[in-house]
């Protein structure tokens, strides 16, 4: 309970009278408290009970975005290792980073290198903000790549969840995009061959496959069309696209609940549910004749029975419940201040790469993708590039898509769920295998150069 | 005077503290009631115009709060009513047994004079059987109800219970009451007797039980806690009143220990903040002296109750120890006189001496006589026996019981809005009720003073409207599950309906813990199809 030695006596007099009134402050911080202004802005006291923090989230907007409680178990860092939330504090930090790069840059085959050069030497901060951003963007490659693993292995894909794991890899590909988009920007040698690396592999598309990376970089190869067109995707239409997306999926993970209880089934599992939950919440016999256990609650009413007939509508099960603020709020906070310190310090650590002008006439050797293309890349050396360039990422893409709905088994424990995991470490051993090796273990003509001999490796 | 049971049930209670209930009546009371102004218009106000004595006469037996109560009601139900006093004055024990510093002798007058101002005849100094016979009062009114009380003592058949220097507890507050001076000497013992009560009750709990062939119960109601708590009340007042007489040294003993004394816990701390002595464990042996009393020898207490949980105590013998005394104030409990019933009249009477009557219509099972209160059912409190009057006065009269619960049907109706009427009511702790500092607690003076205003008005913006409900419209209902997030103290839950074993498996029901509720009133706001209403309770009075 509140402490009322601090809540001024006069004051909750007053709010006898007159609701509303804060009777949590006194002196002219209250008259300021009290004032037709003040109140009009913040429209609640601050009173120290679940009443008073349950009304601060009910009525501030930014708090809203979170549900006012959530069970004890979300704080574990154990429980998601944050990473969702990692992501799109990264995405934040990316937004803050570019909109301050885009003050400086012009997306022209012509001026673009050298605005890059101007960053270094004359725009305040300019290189560390461009080398915050840069490993910002990997970064969150790679904690959205950890996020679906994450997803993966709790089986939180699962029903009612399945469309938001479609959601979360609408906006893995948007990432996929922004980072391969940028890549191109700052028109040297490395962003030119990265993506024409990549581009080419439009090509092998059946049928379409010219017509698509004709339309993606506007031409045979690329050009100032094709950096004008990268450049209005990075800083206009991905950014939006990956709001909408963003704003789905993160309103969807509120309305779903929070993830799945590991070790538990599903409140939504078929005929299954959580009978341990509701045999606390009713009794056996009648309720009034428990009165002396304190364990058992006291007069439960039942306020109606109403029809299931939307997916989204769950069993919400009295867990043991914190309010989001301030328990999740504090570490949310301590989280994104961690994610902030640690790219600032990669920015001011390791330089974000700038090679020479971008050089059409010139191949660099080995020309390597993104580091997230480079699986592909390692595995086109070997396959016919239809297989390993179209085929295997086309599967892959739709398998993952179609994830949710194909497998059926609404357990989300290991144990009970062996065949699938087995497939997806098969497949991220295969998917990291490829990726070291082609970062690492290529050189120039594709040739097998392990790093200690040389490092071909850029990021 | 109140043991305030509505502060027990208050919902409030399960958050931080009950609502101090009873300091607000008595606030508002003393703002508005008979004490609060020299005239009756207010009384008059909230009556309406007192009717016409037209009805058939009523006789009443007894001018304690019972007997009172009863001439209230049937005076104001049409009927010419008697009360017939043995004593000098009206009130009964709230005047002769019950000490002032719990009860204001001016406030006793004015509610005395409100009854009274309605037109009730009174005769003092009145005994039956003395002053006039129980045949006349049947022939002089159409019903009677007795409300004689117990003004007997019981006895304690110890050695030496009748030196000199042994009093019955009745008797010495019934003399300091009315302002007699008692002689008490030094040293004081007030023998206490809770336990009697309690085995007076168990005594008539057995005798029911073996009529209807029912096993012994192990366990007493409330009714009879209450009885045994009253006992023990009256043997603290006992030896509060002889402190307060000016006696040094003054000692209880109990054969109970300290958890199983039928007393509440403030009661015992105040009367040994005030400087009594409480001995537990130990037994009454023998009163001891020569023509005057001179100590009183106990002895150990092995147990108190019997391994059916009845009230048989065993001592440990060669253990006798004596008490230095000049007073020895037995506190063993008291009986009903009804010496003055005709034999011929065909009174059924208990097993403890009382008068049987049928506990709901109070009716003796002689057709004109009602009986109730102490003379009924053995010592209980003020409050019972005012009930008992109450009742008493609706059967006489022929309507519905006014205290039967059964009687109201509540109906809860949508309220079109709903807003606390204060934004801080979760967050204020129970107002302290002030009382008198120990070193003043000398004479016949309150201890409690009760609450200013301001302070009944912080303590009653604590309240939670536990009259108010949410009500759920079903068919309205999207099961966002938004109610349970908002709410702060987690008494919302959404569980499968057929698992609740209310509805089928494609339902989904929804339980409120109305215990845990504050009628905050947040998941009304929310529910955004608005299936969630706030609800008054309305009482709907049957008959």
């Amino acid at each position: 309970m509140g402490e009322i030695t601090e809540l001024d006596r006069d004051e909750l007099l007053a709010d006898a009278l007159e609701p509303g009134n804060d009777p949590t402050v006194s002196g002219w911080r209250g008259r300021v408290a009290r004032s037709e202004a003040w109140r009009s802005v913040f429209r609640h006291p601050h009173l120290d009970t679940p009443r008073g923090r349950a009304l601060q989230s009910f009525s501030n907007v930014f708090l809203h975005v979170y549900p006012v409680k959530v069970p004890a178990r979300v704080l574990r860092l154990r429980y998601s290792w944050r990473l969702g939330y990692i992501a799109t504090v990264l995405f934040t930090i990316l937004l803050a980073t570019g909109v301050y790069l885009m003050f400086f840059y012009t997306p022209s085959t012509t001026a673009a290198y050298g605005d890059m050069q101007q960053l270094r030497t004359g725009v305040g901060f300019g290189q560390l903000v461009r080398n915050v951003h840069r490993w910002s963007a990997h970064l969150m490659v790679l904690v959205v790549l950890l996020h679906l693993a994450r997803v993966f292995f709790a089986g939180a894909y699962k029903r009612p969840r399945q469309f938001n794991w479609v959601l979360g890899l609408a906006l893995l590909a948007t990432t996929l995009g922004f980072s391969f988009t940028g890549y191109l920007l700052p028109w040297d040698q490395l962003s030119y061959w990265a993506v024409t690396v990549g581009t080419n592999l439009v090509n092998y598309v059946p049928i379409a496959g010219t017509t698509i990376r004709d339309l993606l970089i506007g031409g045979d190869q690329i050009n100032q069309t094709t950096l004008l067109r990268f450049y209005v995707l990075h800083v206009a239409v991905l950014p939006g696209a990956l709001g909408l997306f963003l704003m789905v999926h993160i309103w969807r993970v509120r309305k779903d609940g929070f993830a799945v209880r590991r070790g538990g089934v599903g409140a939504f599992a078929e005929g299954l549910t959580d009978e341990a939950a509701t045999a606390m919440i009713l009794p056996p016999g009648d309720p009034a004749d428990d009165d002396e256990t304190a364990a058992t609650p006291g007069r439960v009413r039942l306020l109606g029975v109403v029809d299931r007939e939307s997916v989204t509508a769950e069993e919400r099960l009295v867990d043991d419940t914190v309010f989001a603020w301030p328990h999740l709020l504090v570490r949310h906070a301590v989280v994104a201040l961690g994610t902030c310190a640690l790219v600032l310090a990669l920015g001011v650590s390791f330089a974000a790469p700038l090679r020479d002008l971008a050089n059409p006439e010139l191949t660099p050797e080995p020309a390597k993708a993104p580091w997230y293309f480079v699986g592909l890349q390692e595995l086109l050396s070997h396959f016919d590039p239809l297989v390993a360039g179209i085929f295997v990422p086309a599967a892959a893409f739709l398998g993952f898509l179609l994830l949710p709905y194909v497998d059926r088994n609404p357990a989300t424990e290991a144990k009970h769920r062996k065949v699938a995991i087995v497939v997806f470490v098969g497949l991220i051993v295969i998917a990291v295998v490829l990726t070291v090796i082609g970062l690492l273990f290529r050189g120039p003509g594709w040739q097998w150069t392990p790093p200690w001999t040389h490092l071909y490796f850029e990021l | 005077m109140c043991a305030a049971p509505c502060e027990t049930a208050c919902r409030r209670g399960t958050v931080d503290a009950p609502i101090a209930i009873r300091a607000l009546k008595r606030f508002v009371s003393e703002r508005f009631g008979v004490e609060s102004f020299d005239g009756d218009a207010v009384w008059h106000e909230a009556h309406g115009d007192v009717p016409p004595a037209d009805g058939p006469s009523i006789g009443i037996v007894g001018g304690g709060p019972g007997g009172l109560a009863a001439a209230h009601d049937l005076r104001l139900a049409g009927h010419p009513v008697t009360v017939y006093e043995a004593q000098g004055v009206l009130g009964g024990m709230m005047v002769l047994g019950i000490p002032e510093y719990r009860l204001p002798r001016a406030l006793i007058e004015r509610e005395i004079e409100a009854i009274l101002s309605l037109g009730v005849d009174v005769r003092t100094n009145c005994r039956i059987g003395e002053d006039i016979t129980f045949d006349d009062l049947l022939d002089r009114h159409a019903s009677l109800f007795l409300a004689v009380g117990t003004a007997r003592a019981r006895d304690l058949d110890i050695p030496g219970h009748d030196l000199d220097g042994v009093f019955r507890a009745v008797e010495f507050l019934l003399n300091v009451n009315q302002g007699f001076h008692v002689d008490l000497g030094e040293r004081v013992v007030v023998v206490g007797g809770g336990n009697v009560a309690f085995d007076a009750a168990r005594t008539a709990l057995r005798a029911a039980a073996a009529d209807a062939e029912a096993p012994a119960p192990t366990s007493l109601g409330p009714e009879a806690v209450a009885t045994a708590e009253r006992a023990m009340t009256t043997t603290l007042d006992a030896a509060r009143a002889a402190r307060r007489a000016g006696v040094r040294d003054v000692t209880v003993i109990a054969l109970e220990s300290p958890d199983e004394i039928p007393a509440a816990a403030e009661e015992i701390a105040d009367a040994e903040a005030e400087g009594i002595r409480v001995i537990y464990r130990r037994g009454p042996h023998r009163v001891v002296g020569d023509g005057h009393v001179t100590g009183l020898e106990t002895v150990a207490v092995a147990s108190v109750f019997d391994e059916q949980g009845r009230f048989s105590p065993t001592f440990i013998p060669d253990t006798e120890a004596t008490i230095d005394a000049d007073t020895v104030i037995l506190a063993v409990g008291q009986a009903a006189d009804l010496d003055f019933l005709p034999e011929g009249l065909g009174v059924e009477r208990t097993r403890a001496g009382g008068v049987q009557v049928d506990p709901a219509s109070l009716r003796t099972s002689h057709p004109r006589l009602w009986a109730g209160g102490d003379a009924a059912f053995g010592p209980r409190n003020l409050i019972d026996a005012i009930s008992d009057g109450r009742r008493a006065a609706a059967s006489i009269h022929g309507t519905p019981d006014p205290i039967d619960a059964t009687a109201v049907e509540i109906r809860l109706r949508p309220l079109p809005g709903y807003r606390r009427l204060a934004t801080a009511y979760d967050a204020v702790e129970r107002v302290e009720i002030p009382s008198v500092a120990l070193a003043r607690r000398v004479g016949f003076g309150e201890v409690e003073v009760g609450y200013d205003e301001a302070s009944a008005r912080l303590e009653a913006l604590r309240c939670l409207r536990c009259f108010d409900n949410i009500m759920l419209r079903p068919e309205l209902c999207i099961l966002c599950g938004l109610c349970v997030d908002v709410c702060p103290v987690d008494c919302i839950t959404i569980v499968p309906a057929d698992d609740a074993g209310v509805g089928t498996a494609s339902q989904s029901a929804l339980l409120l813990d109305e215990e845990a509720c504050i009628r905050c009133g947040l998941c009304v706001n929310r529910c955004p199809p608005g299936a969630l209403v706030m609800a008054e309770a309305e009482e709907v009075v049957h008959g």
